[in-house]
């Protein structure tokens, strides 16, 4: 009955986007019209099983784990005062710059039987070789906890938005009503935030899906290490796919999971008229063991190995600093700004252009796209370099016919390869931080804004964007780090003698010269930090709870 | 300036507003009032251009500005809305939200535009402050000053005053209808409450089911309403069952009247028509006695639920003055005092 215009610029504009963004991953899904039946027949007999149970299990464990350290983390810093609670804020987010693989080669180093611990503890109980248990760091669960330590930031920031928003007089009213307080965290709070940390840990579990360096270090067949070696060891490029696309249907599950959570709780800020809640203050040894309880992430997933990296970057020093390492850490930061911005202004376009036009066909669309990042970014690469190689030919074609020269790999062999690649991987990242900040704009300004003669341009940049700095910071921040940390998609696509920091960690470590190892990797560690202060101070700015009653309020509103 | 032809609007198939037709001229203000889900908030946004319409005509000072085919994009109607949570710009002090419209006009008209519209609604040296930092009938009032700025042809006002608290919204009330009048503004609101619309408009439309029953003035729709609905829900009152008797009288428990032919009744028809607490008088001389159910002190007046007997256990309301004060349960004497009678055929 109502008919919908398809010429309309801002579809149009989507669709042209998300062409380009959607195929490589739509080159994945398409090997699955060629069965490679000798290969898979190898495959099933051999790891296949291995890759299915190891790469669930990985995911669901790091889900289950993130959870239980972000979602508590995030209710006693938005619910408590306590000792040093301001500074235990930000500290907690630290993890954020370390990459799970940089965090196992620093435990191995730690734990391994030559490292430091179980020497110590062979001097001093004077044992032997297998007088002794001690756990294998290099393990399915070592790699549980190395991710989960590391990512278990996404669900506290989210949970912890989700807690602050919650309206003062929830908790009034529910105490009124004769609800306990463990009532009112089961009943009301966590309900309210369950899409947040459902999201937070989707989120999670999608890195886990995708992870490499970890798994690939500790010797664990996943489903990564599998595409990887059905790649270069059988050479099978379609069959790499394949197990790609099945991959990447387990993560159409989150996906699915997450969207109908999120669609179910939909609310729109009353704003205005309802105060933040109070934090409960702690006093005496309660306040020193809470702030001993939520620093404890942060020891095991940023103090130790970052202690551990230092010790190590110290003594490789002097051999390691050197004019080509500068480089490398010019080359990791400009390319990760690059994206960064790249895929924010996606971000805020695609969740503009999903609120102008409440088709379904744009939102399926985009949710789509958003699927990169739950592909191995090695995928994503080789489906990129497929085809940017083909285009790069026909353009070569194309000028050598027309002015006799040609003008070599201009897309697949520069970084707008690397960009795309990364766009695709990490768009998904700004997508949800953007997306649930316009949620929280009430349709009625856009309204207002166009009874007011305002075009959609106009409101975007006048409106929205304004409105949204907090979401976009926090995006930027998140794919900025992300590229900082990203190794196999940048393993692959890097041009020629173009080197990051985390492709040198990578190789160096590979090696087992972990010492060398360090200092590039401390070097990520420490341009990691750097946004994660930003984000500090953003979020400090236009946090609601604020002292001063009336300053950054709006942001909810 | 607004017309509508047999506009109707659906929501995925499922028709909220149907067939609506009405008028407004220059510097008129309607109503369109009906409970919530009567589809006066969608009729309210179809004007406004944020939903397409699936039938029927609106016209724009003399132009057809949505149809089946065409909508035109709100931008380029001129129309204002007051929107019932205000939709003030968070990030926007007073002053930049007053001209956040009026994107042509020089710094000095906008400065004395603000500083005229400002004064007009007594909020003068606020222009700095942000949104949260108001009060909710300033923020009203800002959100009403904001659309009035650009002079728009039409204002719309959604619930205006559904936020406020009811202290206030009388007040205000009349203070937005001495500003529109003031401004020689065409508005049309949209409330669920009568007494809302009774003060602010000058023609009032009620609405049920995505239908218009009556487009009239207040007076109309008190004393003269068309539809059974419409008799009900405005004002208080009951309904009493009779019978046209063969003397074409009315025969009911309250006793026989005759009516006229133009009402179009025929013999044994089951009627029942409609009687306001003001067509009861107290009258202690009276024969016809009822006895007192409930009592609702209004100051100047009692507002007495009575039951006429037990055989007709009917029940009736009666506005006494406030002197005659009588005890629940006691019986008190009554009269009919009928200037017109709202009669419908019964169900």
């Amino acid at each position: 009955m109502r008919h919908y215009n398809w010429l309309n610029p801002w579809f149009i504009c989507v669709v042209i986007c998300c062409v380009i963004l959607a195929s490589p991953i739509v080159l994945v899904f398409s090997s699955l019209a060629f069965p490679q039946l000798d290969v898979w027949q190898h495959l099933y007999q051999t790891v296949l099983s291995d890759y299915v149970t190891n790469s669930l299990l990985l995911a669901f464990g790091v889900g289950a784990l993130v959870i239980l350290i972000g979602a508590p983390l995030a209710w006693f810093i938005a619910r408590y005062d306590f000792y040093a609670r301001r500074q235990i804020k930000w500290l907690v987010l630290l993890p954020m710059a370390m990459p799970a693989y940089i965090l196992a080669y620093s435990y191995t180093g730690l734990l391994d039987f030559a490292g430091p611990v179980q020497g110590a503890l062979r001097t001093t109980f004077d044992w032997q070789y297998g007088d002794y248990y001690f756990p294998e760091i290099r393990s399915l669960s070592g790699a549980i906890l190395m991710l989960s330590l590391v990512l278990y930031p996404y669900v506290y920031m989210l949970a912890k938005t989700a807690f602050s928003d919650l309206p003062a007089n929830l908790e009034e009213v529910s105490k009124s009503l004769g609800v306990t307080a463990n009532q009112f965290i089961t009943k009301v709070v966590f309900p309210l935030a369950r899409p947040a940390i459902l999201m937070g840990a989707a989120l999670a579990m999608m890195e886990a899906f995708a992870d490499y360096g970890t798994v690939q270090y500790f010797g664990i067949s996943t489903f990564t290490t599998g595409i990887f070696r059905t790649w270069f060891g059988l050479g099978n490029g379609i069959a790499a796919a394949q197990l790609a696309a099945m991959l990447t249907s387990f993560v159409v599950l989150l996906l699915v999971l997450e969207y109908f959570s999120r669609r179910k709780v939909k609310y729109y800020l009353q704003g205005q008229k309802s105060k933040a809640f109070n934090r409960q203050v702690l006093h005496g040894y309660k306040s020193v063991v809470m702030a001993i309880l939520c620093v404890l992430p942060v020891i095991f997933g940023f103090l130790i190995p970052v202690l551990q990296l230092v010790g190590w970057a110290i003594d490789s020093f002097t051999k390691q600093f050197d004019q080509a390492f500068i480089q490398l850490i010019w080359n990791s930061f400009y390319l990760a700004a690059i994206t960064a911005i790249c895929a924010v202004i996606l971000a805020l376009f695609f969740a503009y252009a999903k609120r102008l036009n409440r088709s379904k066909v744009i939102h399926l669309i985009v949710s789509f796209v958003g699927l990169g990042y739950a592909l191995p970014g090695t995928v994503i690469a080789i489906g990129a370099l497929v085809i940017l190689s083909w285009l790069d030919i026909q353009i070569n074609g194309i000028t050598e016919a027309w002015f006799e020269q040609s003008v070599g790999l201009i897309l697949s062999g520069t970084l707008f390869a690397l960009v795309l690649v990364y766009c695709i991987r990490f768009l998904a990242v700004a997508m949800h931080n953007v997306d649930s900040g316009i949620a929280r704009i009430k349709p009625s300004l856009d309204d207002a804004a166009k009874s007011l003669g305002h075009s959609s341009f106009s409101i975007l940049k006048n409106i929205h964007v304004p409105l949204l700095t907090s979401s976009v910071c926090s995006s930027l921040l998140l794919v900025f780090v992300d590229v900082m940390k990203e190794l196999p998609a940048t393993l692959i696509l890097r041009p020629f003698n173009f080197n990051t920091l985390a492709v040198k960690t990578f190789e160096l470590a590979s090696d087992e010269r972990l010492m060398e190892a360090a200092l590039p990797a401390l070097a990520i560690v420490i341009v990691g930090i750097i946004p994660v202060i930003f984000l500090t101070r953003m979020t400090e700015q236009r946090s609601p709870q604020r002292t001063s009653k009336n300053k950054g309020k709006y942001v909810t509103s | 300036m607004l017309r509508l032809n047999n506009v109707s609007l659906a929501y995925q198939d499922k028709i909220v507003v149907n067939n609506l037709g009405f008028e407004l001229s220059v510097g008129q203000i309607g109503c369109l009032l009906g409970p919530s889900g009567s589809g006066k908030t969608s009729a309210l946004r179809a004007i406004a251009g944020f939903e397409p319409i699936i039938n029927g005509e609106i016209w724009l000072r003399e132009q057809i500005v949505s149809d089946n085919k065409t909508n035109l994009s709100t931008q380029k109607r001129r129309v204002a809305v007051v929107f019932q949570d205000y939709a003030l710009f968070p990030h926007l002090n007073v002053q930049q939200n007053i001209t956040f419209g009026l994107t042509s006009w020089n710094k000095q008209q906008k400065q004395a535009r603000v500083d005229e519209l400002l004064q007009l609604v007594g909020l003068t040296g606020i222009e700095l402050r942000f949104p949260h930092e108001l009060s909710g009938g300033q923020q009203q009032r800002v959100a009403l000053v904001r659309a009035m700025a650009a002079k728009p042809d039409l204002l719309l006002l959604d619930e205006p005053f559904s936020s406020l608290d009811s202290e206030l919204r009388e007040g205000l009330a009349k203070d937005l209808r001495a500003i529109l009048k003031h401004e020689n503004a065409t508005a049309l609101m949209v409330t669920h409450d009568q007494k809302e619309a009774f003060s602010m408009a000058d023609v009032v439309g009620v609405m049920h089911d995505g239908r218009l029953l009556q487009w009239s003035n207040a007076y109309a729709l008190y004393h003269r309403p068309v539809d059974k609905f419409v008799a009900s829900f405005i004002g208080d009152g009951v309904f009493i069952q009779a019978e046209i008797d063969k003397d074409l009288q009315i025969n009911s428990s309250l006793g026989q009247f005759p009516i006229d032919a133009s009402y179009g009744f025929n013999i044994d028809d089951k009627v029942e028509f409609l009687v306001r607490p003001d067509d009861i008088v107290h009258d202690d001389n009276s024969r016809t006695v009822a006895k007192v159910i409930s009592k609702d002190f209004k100051g100047s007046h009692i507002l007495y639920e009575l039951q006429l007997n037990r055989i007709n256990p009917e029940k009736l309301l009666c506005l006494a003055l406030s002197h005659h004060d009588h005890k629940i349960g006691e019986n008190i004497g009554i009269r009919l005092d009928l200037e017109h009678l709202i009669i419908f055929k019964a169900e």
